[in-house]
């Protein structure tokens, strides 16, 4: 009790820093409830978007991948079934429908074009065929416009109403879409309300079921592409699960049951990039938030020498003195919790005021997020207070004797400095250090997947807390070389004493470590983001020999139609390279990397089907032998013939340097595929090539999703094989050559209007890299705000340890300002030492973020099979460092100008006081 | 026994490359409700005597006593609730905690001890009566007189009636009228509370108000005698007779 009371005594004694201490625990913790609630009110918002609009069905059949379909006649059969309410069957497909002349997409400057932007005309838009009357799930969309269309064939089309507004047609209005031999006109009667949240990534279009199944070539026999089936009350839902299994092993095996359970766990899968980042953004502002607390503490600490020096000479043991500062800490983040909470409920109300449409569905508040918040902070004060509360017990009680005096380092703490750079040595030597020797040594029967595992989980458990910890011990070092270089020239650049700059940050060194460790967070998680971005995407080059145009189709186009496509004019006669992606399970890559890693083993690579003999000859390949090297040019021809020569046999794959370097294998290996229709499968390697084109083929289906990397793996195989093992039905991607003689531009924009017309896109790789780039790009900065706002709270701390600072030195000022220092002096001495605080930031955020993207390269390389070369966005990173000065210079300069505004006499005599 | 004794204790410091001898092998002893000052000019090592009184440093060698107890050999938590129970502190500086009020500072060993709060608060009224500022309990450091944190300072070095109460220049700070009124307070303690006071001053004029004044130069005790009565003039004389 005694200890709380004097911990209680204490804020009120110190209400700013208290108050600033707080307000940096509740921000912390407002931002992880407003950021987890964001992504909770986005699952919601999507859970009941599907709920509303699949009825919440309580079981859907949905074939194995994007591929396939599920027969049509099972709708019958389910309906028949006993246990069975209601079952519905959709189809889904895909088409580029041209925008209103008003609606173009983002604006394409001249200078985007000319970088490769393609032209914006078009938006990508969701057919859905319906079948009514007895789909009546359909209409718990709210109508906003006419009505639906009651049959299950005719030319009439509801749409949502972003569509409406993008193609600019209304009710009653005809539209066309495109189709590779033919178009398809309907008219609209209906407009209906989608979220704009989805209807922004997908416009959508309601068919008759069967007009659609007609157009899209799936009527023979009738195919959906899901069936949704609502069960009866009280129905045993694992016998109707066995029963209903079996029954689709015997139409097609590769076809699934998937409880709704299921489906939000899928939907989790994909949403699950977004909430990791939610997490991730609320921990870099906890550990910012823990800086402020340690500065806070260990400047309460130096602050009350004597009292605690008192403390211990009348009696209190130093356990007792230990227990006061932790307690500090705990109250402290009590308080924050208790504001933080509140405060972030309030974020997000505000939000939901502000962005009703993207809040559609309400705000949802994550209870999981609001206890990760209050744990987090509880976890981070008692952390933060440890030095403290150690210090403050080794007090030596006859300090109590002694008058008041502060003593700034002589010697730098080079015994702190030492831990900290063993701290910080902690990830590189997961990466660099001799593990697999180790554990061969320590005789593990699979030292390879051990070191994989180790890297992993050793990166985020201990490598990266290691690095912020390690920084954090050695910038007292680092603040004593600082001072000693740069306080000089401060002090000549702000026309001031250089004497009156020395040790300014010394004499209170440990607080001035913990600021320069908050700002330290913000910039290190910048620069780590950006230059894991640019590494991924900035190690592109465009080949030499490669395709002139890539075509993509929102649908798929089944082998009978990819024949009328190779007949595109423009097109080089033979060159339609049909190039077929897929993954076992039809899992997102995310999903894929995270199981492989978290599995130990693999859980499936993609698998890219092409005609391998007329790829061979279309992309520039380079063919490498077992140990990566490069094979002489007079051989690669000879090992090209013999890499076609094996593709035509079956199960056979081609695959990259990266691959084997990460996987370990060898040309004649056989290699284990997880394929969807006949489970696990042999495929034997029989080459292995670089090349930057295969890169372009895998980062298209790799990075056009949030958070996606590169795969756990990537393989080169046959359509044949895709056919056999996976099911596929046909392409959506294709690679082709342009007739030769003519202009190869005007040609690429020849052929994209007579594709654009039939509902496909293409463009060349240039292009294709562009767009890829800037989309991610666009993701990348929208990560990196969490960055910045670690920055923001920072600036928290710089205001704390100023204010302190000034406090200690009143006396001082108090003398100089008598005998003749001005009051522009003193505010330009104050902001100095702000801007020394936020040099210190800088050195030690760009020492820390360097550190964590180089050791972050390597993990790409362990994990995913890709290390490129790394890339530095030096612009970036300068913005990074300035922004983190002008933030120190913008928090001290209240404290500042009001230092500079007292009376010499008032700094006297509070000076005096405070002794 | 003694309540306080000091056997042959000998301390020495570093100072740069040079050690110095603050105590050489100094003897004392201390009566029950022996009122004792301890006299020596600056650099003496009277304070230094005094810091190793209260524990809160170790001589090299010796022992020093308190109720038989030898504080040299205690280990750093056994010591410190040793100084708790036993040993009073008054300092120059008065050392009040400031965010506390002069009752809550005197109940402070009390609640580090953890003592019921009912008894705390019965044993504190009692000696803020007894100091005579009973109407200032709820005053905090700030808007106390020299003179009141003083004798708020005395109190807590009673509050847990210790067997001895050391005071380091308890006057320093204070003005004649009120070094006069807590020396006085010191000799009541000792005469009617039979209270064992040792207490380290420079001023002849406080010295005289102790029963026993022992001096000390150089590091040793150089002389000992009572004070029978005499005034600060003739204390002064006989003080620097001691030195000389």
């Amino acid at each position: 009790m005694v200890l709380f009371h004097l911990a209680l005594t204490n804020f009120k004694v110190r209400k700013v820093r208290t108050s600033l201490t707080v307000a940096a625990i509740a921000l912390s913790v407002s931002l992880v409830v407003a950021v987890t609630a964001g992504y909770k009110s986005l699952e919601g918002m999507a859970l009941r978007y599907l709920n509303q609009y699949m009825g919440a069905a309580d079981v859907m059949i949905v074939p194995g991948n994007q591929y396939t379909f599920v027969p049509e006649k099972l709708v019958d059969e389910l309906t028949a079934d006993p246990d069975v309410r209601q079952a519905v069957g959709r189809l889904q497909s895909f088409r580029e429908m041209n925008r209103a002349a008003n609606q173009r997409g983002p604006a394409r400057s001249a200078q985007h074009l000319a970088a490769g932007a393609m032209p914006s005309d078009k938006i990508a838009t969701e057919l859905i065929g319906v079948r009514r009357p007895q789909d009546k799930a359909i209409q718990s969309m709210t109508l906003i416009d006419g009505q639906w269309f009651d049959g299950s064939t005719g030319n009439e089309a509801v749409v949502d109403q972003f569509t409406a507004e993008k193609i600019g047609e209304g009710v009653g209005d005809q539209i066309e879409v495109p189709g590779i031999n033919s178009k398809l006109k309907l008219t609209i009667v209906g407009i209906v309300h989608k979220p704009v949240f989805f209807a922004q990534h997908s416009a959508t279009i309601h068919i008759p079921m069967e007009t659609l199944q007609h157009f899209t070539g799936a009527d023979n026999p009738p195919q959906v592409s899901s069936i949704s089936i609502n069960l009866r009350d009280k129905v045993n839902f694992d016998a109707f699960e066995r029963r209903w299994t079996a029954r689709l092993a015997q139409v097609d095996s590769s076809l699934r049951l998937r409880a709704r359970r299921q489906n939000s766990g899928e939907l989790e899968k994909n949403l699950r990039g977004v909430q990791i980042a939610s997490y991730l953004g609320g921990t870099i502002s906890m550990l910012t938030a823990m800086f402020i607390i340690f500065s806070a503490l260990s400047m309460g600490v130096s602050e009350r020498q004597r009292t605690l020096a008192m403390l211990r000479a009348i009696g209190a043991v130093r356990a007792q003195v230990f227990e006061l500062v932790v307690l500090e800490a705990l109250a402290l983040a009590i308080v924050g919790i208790a504001i933080g909470i509140p405060l972030g409920m309030l974020w997000m109300w505000m939000l939901q005021h502000h962005y009703r449409e993207m809040f559609a569905g309400g705000v949802v508040f994550s209870p999981a997020g609001m206890i990760f918040g209050a744990a987090g902070s509880m976890v981070t004060a008692l952390l933060a207070s440890a030095l403290p509360a150690w210090w403050a017990s080794r007090i030596s009680p006859l300090e109590a004797m002694n008058a008041h005096s502060v003593t700034s380092a002589r010697r730098p703490p080079i015994v702190w400095f030492f831990i900290g750079a063993i701290l910080a040595s902690i990830d590189p030597f997961i990466f660099f250090g001799p593990l697999k020797q180790i554990f061969q040594f320590a005789g593990m029967p699979n030292p390879d997947a051990a070191v994989e595992t180790v890297r992993f989980f050793g990166h985020f458990v201990g490598g990266l807390p290691g690095i912020m910890i390690g920084y954090f011990l050695m910038a007292p070092a680092i603040i004593w070389v600082m001072e000693r270089i740069f306080a000089p020239i401060l002090a000549r650049a702000l026309a001031l004493p250089p004497k009156l700059l020395r040790q300014q940050l010394s004499t209170g060194i440990w607080r001035a470590a913990g600021t320069g460790a908050a700002l330290m967070v913000g910039l290190a998680t910048l620069i780590a983001l950006q230059v894991q971005g640019h590494t991924l995407i900035g190690g592109w080059k465009l080949p030499d020999k490669f395709p002139d145009c890539f075509i993509w189709s929102a649908d798929i186009i089944s082998w009978k139609d990819q024949k009328t496509l190779a007949t595109t004019p423009g097109m080089e006669p033979g060159s339609l390279l049909p190039v077929v992606v897929t993954t076992p399970t039809g899992d997102s890559k995310l999903s894929l990397v995270m199981a492989s890693v978290v599995a130990g083993q693999d859980v499936g690579v993609m698998f890219f089907g092409v005609d391998p003999q007329l790829a061979l000859k279309m992309v520039q390949l380079d063919f490498r032998d077992n140990d990566g090297a490069s094979l002489p040019r007079d051989q690669q021809a000879a090992a090209e013939a013999k890499a076609a020569e094996e593709m035509k046999k079956p199960r056979q794959i081609i695959v990259t340097d990266d691959f084997r370097e990460s996987r370990h294998v060898k040309i004649g290996d056989t290699f284990p595929v997880l394929t969807s229709v006949n489970g696990w499968q042999k495929y034997t390697i029989c080459a292995i090539v670089w090349s930057p084109g295969a890169d372009v083929l895998v980062s298209m289906f790799d990075l056009g999703n949030l958070m996606d990397q590169r795969t756990a793996g990537s393989v080169f195989g046959s359509i044949a094989d895709a056919q056999h093992d996976f099911g596929v039905t046909g392409a959506r991607l294709f690679a082709a050559n342009l007739q030769g003689g003519v202009d190869k531009a005007d040609l690429l924009k020849n052929v994209q209007k007579s594709l654009g017309d039939r509902g496909l896109v293409a463009g060349d790789v240039r292009q294709i890299k562009f767009e890829i780039e800037s989309g991610f790009y666009r993701v990348l900065d929208m990560i990196s705000t969490v960055a910045i706002a670690a920055m923001a709270l920072a600036s928290l701390g710089v205001a704390n340890t100023i204010m302190a600072s000034v406090r200690s030195r009143q006396w001082q000022f108090g003398v100089l300002r008598s005998i003749g220092l001005g009051s522009g002096d003193l505010l330009r001495l104050i902001l100095a030492e702000a801007a020394m605080l936020g040099l210190v930031g800088v050195v030690l955020g760009l020492a820390a973020g360097l550190e964590i993207s180089v050791d972050a390269r390597q993990l790409s390389g362990a994990i995913l099979g890709y290390s490129p070369p790394m890339q530095i966005p030096w612009r970036i990173v300068g913005e990074g460092c300035l922004a983190l000065l002008v933030v120190a210079l913008a928090a001290s300069l209240w404290p500042a100008l009001g230092v500079a505004r007292t009376q010499p006499l008032d700094l006297l005599q509070a000076g005096r006081a405070a002794t | 026994m003694q309540p306080l004794s000091v056997e042959k204790v000998i301390k020495t410091f570093r100072q740069g490359d040079k050690s110095v001898t603050a105590l050489a092998s100094i003897d004392l002893e201390v009566q029950q409700g022996q009122f004792l000052a301890i006299m020596g000019a600056s650099g003496s090592g009277k304070s230094t005597l005094l810091h190793l009184m209260a524990g809160l440093a170790k001589p090299d060698s010796g022992a020093v006593r308190i109720n038989g107890e030898d504080l040299a050999k205690m280990p750093d938590r056994q010591l410190t609730i040793f100084r708790r129970r036993n040993i009073g502190l008054v300092f120059q500086a008065f050392n009040l905690i400031p965010t506390l009020t002069a009752e809550e500072n005197i109940a402070l060993p009390l609640m580090l001890e953890g003592t019921d709060s009912g008894a705390a608060k019965k044993k504190v009224t009692q000696l803020l009566e007894n100091l005579g500022i009973a109407d200032r309990r709820t005053h905090r450091p700030d808007s106390l007189s020299g003179g009141e944190q003083q004798r708020v300072a005395i109190g807590r070095a009673l509050v847990t009636d210790p067997a001895v109460i050391l005071a380091d220049e308890p006057t320093g700070n204070l003005d004649s009228v009120n070094s006069r009124a807590v020396c006085e307070l010191l000799r009541d303690l000792s005469i009617i509370h039979n209270k064992t006071i040792v207490m380290v001053t420079h001023e002849p004029v406080v010295g005289a108000f102790a029963q026993d004044v022992a001096v000390i130069r150089d590091g040793r005790i150089v002389d000992r005698f009572g004070t029978n009565g005499i005034n600060g003039h003739d204390l002064a004389a006989k003080y620097a007779d001691s030195l000389k």
